[in-house]
């Protein structure tokens, strides 16, 4: 039995946080699916080149003069404001509010039979926490995912001293499942 | 800051769902009944009732907790932003430099040798216009070679090295105008104005006496070359302002007493070349902040 969660009950990016971690770690390891990590792989990835450029940059100018280092300093800083905005237009307009990405496989022909893809959304200083749970079946003809919101507060799964309710959390989460037409698997 | 308003404001808010007892009971602790209450719940604390005070101990052990149980790419993107912070205020001073024209564009004065224009712990914005001749009565940050500190005062004389002066005199006065030698040194001179090598002397406001003790030994003027940024000019000014608009309404709140510079915030950057050991203590606290808080 793992330590119980406990988070600071006044911070909702801590109670939000808790919540997307069970989330994740309840759906790859009680419901099978596999987690897609796209979204945060290209995110890193556009991070660290920035960070990349920008430390080129800097060696560079470090060692060299000022007016030796004027172009290779001109094309990494724009280097990296290029790449920033692609980062931030990718999370703006790609990512958006998206949590999980999880594909369900068939086990004998590792093929996938269901795509769920989670988001959140939450409106500043308000406790209810929306999670819409889209669920895709390639398999079938349906050209639109099957959409649940679940809505809920906080507090219905953190008590007073913001330790996390794991069963409360889970019951809640299996029943948005199978609302959203999965297949919910039983423990 | 606000998340501390957010938090007083959202947990007398919110109704959480009361507390009930979990025990970790195992093998003969069940078997005797003995009840032992989670690490949660230490001795000290009310069985049942109020809920614990949110100390900031009790904060950040719970951040630092949190970051243990954090997966690989977790911690990669906890990195990723404590270097980006790092790296956008490298990228935006390189951006700023480039713009200038100058290696720093941004320098806090040093010592009081340019009052009443300039007080100990001032910014000044600088540029380092590629065409513009330096002119008498600009203000000139410059580098002596062979150190590191640059000075920033005033030029006072702009023009040629009066040892070439003294050589042309010398000749032409001992009749011998027309001399290779002669010749030779004019041929020199002209070309030293091609060149546009500018000899300065510069004198700090509140000096009685101008910069020779400053320089080098048996240097008697300072170049164009060894000049890394000058004051910005009127023109410059307005230029600058309307381009730095929307960084000047994030520092509205400090008093401006002229159009050239920002007084005493350079006070920070004078404490930090005191005292060195301050700046790896509110880098190292900034850091550690940045990595534990998961935004």
């Amino acid at each position: 039995m793992s330590d119980p969660v406990r988070v600071n009950r006044g911070s909702l990016t801590d109670l939000k946080n808790a919540v997307d971690d069970h989330l994740k770690k309840f759906l790859t390891t009680n419901q099978g699916y596999t987690e897609n990590h796209l979204h945060i792989d290209i995110k890193l990835f556009l991070g660290y080149l920035s960070c990349l450029f920008a430390a080129i940059g800097s060696w560079y100018g470090y060692v060299h003069s000022f007016d030796d280092s004027r172009t290779i300093t001109a094309v990494c800083v724009g280097a990296y404001f290029f790449l920033n905005v692609i980062l931030f237009l990718y999370t703006t307009f790609v990512e958006k509010d998206t949590v999980f990405v999880g594909v369900k496989r068939d086990p004998v022909s590792k093929s996938p039979i269901e795509i769920l893809t989670i988001s959140a959304n939450m409106k500043r200083y308000s406790h209810i926490y929306e999670l819409t749970f889209a669920s895709e079946r390639p398999a079938s003809s349906k050209a639109s995912p099957s959409k649940y919101l679940l809505e809920s507060s906080f507090g219905e799964w953190f008590d007073e001293d913001g330790v996390l309710h794991e069963p409360e959390l889970e019951r809640d989460l299996k029943d948005a499942l199978e609302k959203s037409g999965t297949k919910v698997h039983v423990e | 800051m606000f998340e501390f308003v957010e938090m007083v404001f959202m947990s007398n808010f919110i109704g959480f769902r009361s507390r009930e007892p979990t025990f970790n009971v195992s093998g003969w602790q069940a078997a005797t009944r003995i009840k032992f209450p989670s690490f949660n719940y230490p001795n000290y604390l009310p069985a049942h009732g109020h809920p614990a005070p949110p100390t900031m101990l009790a904060a950040v052990a719970d951040q630092v907790k949190a970051f243990r149980q954090l997966n690989k790419r977790q911690i990669a993107n906890q990195i990723l932003n404590f270097v980006m912070i790092i790296a956008s205020a490298l990228m935006i001073w390189k951006a700023l430099s480039l713009a200038t024209n100058s290696e720093s564009p941004i320098v806090v004065v040093l010592s009081g040798s340019m009052e009443p224009a300039f007080y100990r712990g001032d910014l000044l914005f600088l540029n380092m216009p590629t065409s513009e001749s330096i002119k008498v009565g600009d203000i000139c940050v410059f580098k002596i070679p062979g150190r590191d500190v640059p000075i920033v005062h005033r030029v006072v004389e702009a023009g040629r090295d009066c040892v070439w002066d003294i050589y042309i005199w010398r000749d032409f006065l001992q009749g011998d105008i027309w001399s290779a030698q002669a010749l030779w040194t004019v041929w020199m001179a002209i070309n030293l104005y091609k060149t546009g090598k500018q000899f300065l002397l510069t004198k700090g406001d509140n000096n009685q006496v101008d910069d020779r003790g400053l320089y080098n030994q048996g240097q008697m003027w300072i170049h164009r070359d060894h000049v890394v940024g000058k004051g910005l000019s009127e023109r410059d000014v307005i230029l600058t302002f309307y381009f730095c608009w929307y960084a000047m309404i994030v520092l509205t709140p400090l008093p401006f007493y002229s159009d050239r510079f920002l007084p005493y915030i350079g006070m920070v950057t004078i404490l930090m070349n005191d005292y060195p050991q301050l700046k790896y203590v509110l880098l190292g606290g900034l850091g550690l902040f940045v990595l534990i808080h998961r935004e």
